[in-house]
């Protein structure tokens, strides 16, 4: 099945990760997650907003490398359910997350993610997620 | 979006990203596929289809089924997704999903999808969501 990697280090071994476009900055320890601005991800052109897949998209993977992360996995976390709650209407520019892992038990852990624009009290788009781990 | 699915990958880039295809449309039902491709895959040596694909694929069919009750442009976003995944697709494969707006109110669409691979009675994932709808302003 899947081959194990370094803890923490989902993004960097996510073809879709690349293709959709998330990265991972690092700084005084917090770990902030990007959705690059990228034309492909947009919705609907006339507005323009992102589309609604790719947040969601974007959302269970941060929550799923932060999982990864603080459980110190070396295998993907599969996903159980994701529930996505959609704010606000999200426009072509870079999205940000910080999601939480709220509790990892033996067998499934739950995390929480909110994505926003503007600032983090703006947020777009609340996800939670429950892994298989 | 565009009540029109010939033009849905041309007017909504993310879906032409992961080339949707459009299978079948009815009154209240959207069934649509996902191709296999290796950079949607969740992992490196998994031959598994990235879970964020999968729901971009079924979010798309949740507002296709929303506009095929429409005979005019409606603009629709997703209030509330929930899915669950049921099982892995299969190795390399491609998924279909069968979405239906089962009922509508005023302003709120709600739709249920179904997603599977090769046996439509074998499901990969499963979702229920509801959307807003207004109508396309005039131009």
């Amino acid at each position: 099945m899947n081959k194990p990697f370094p803890s923490g280090d989902i993004l960097a071994h996510s073809p879709f990760a690349a293709f959709l476009g998330v990265e991972m900055d690092e700084s005084d320890g917090a770990h902030l997650y990007r959705l690059v601005e990228r034309e492909r991800l947009v919705g609907n052109v006339q507005l323009p907003a992102l589309h609604g897949g790719a947040i969601a998209a974007f959302l269970e993977l941060c929550c799923a490398a932060e999982l990864a992360r603080v459980a110190g996995l070396h295998t993907p976390p599969r996903p159980i359910s994701i529930n996505l709650q959609y704010i606000a209407s999200a426009g072509p520019v870079p999205t940000f997350s910080k999601p939480q892992v709220r509790r990892i038990g033996r067998r499934v852990a739950v995390v929480h993610g909110e994505a926003w624009q503007l600032g983090p009290d703006k947020p777009i788009c609340a996800a939670q997620c429950e892994f298989r781990i | 979006m565009t009540s029109r699915p010939e033009m849905l990958n041309r007017v909504t880039p993310w879906s032409g990203a992961l080339a949707l295809e459009f299978l079948t449309i009815s009154s209240d039902c959207a069934v649509m596929r996902l191709p296999w491709r290796d950079d949607l895959a969740a992992f490196e040596d998994a031959m598994l289809l990235a879970s964020g694909a999968i729901a971009t694929l079924i979010d798309q069919a949740c507002g296709m089924a929303v506009m095929a009750r429409f005979d005019r442009q409606v603009v629709i976003s997703t209030l509330n997704l929930k899915i669950d995944h049921v099982r892995p697709a299969a190795t390399a494969s491609s998924v279909t999903v069968e979405a239906r707006c089962y009922h509508m109110t005023r302003n709120i669409a709600f739709v249920r999808a179904d997603v599977w691979d090769t046996d439509p009675g074998a499901l990969v994932a499963a979702a229920q969501g509801s959307f807003a709808f207004r109508r396309h302003p005039s131009p």
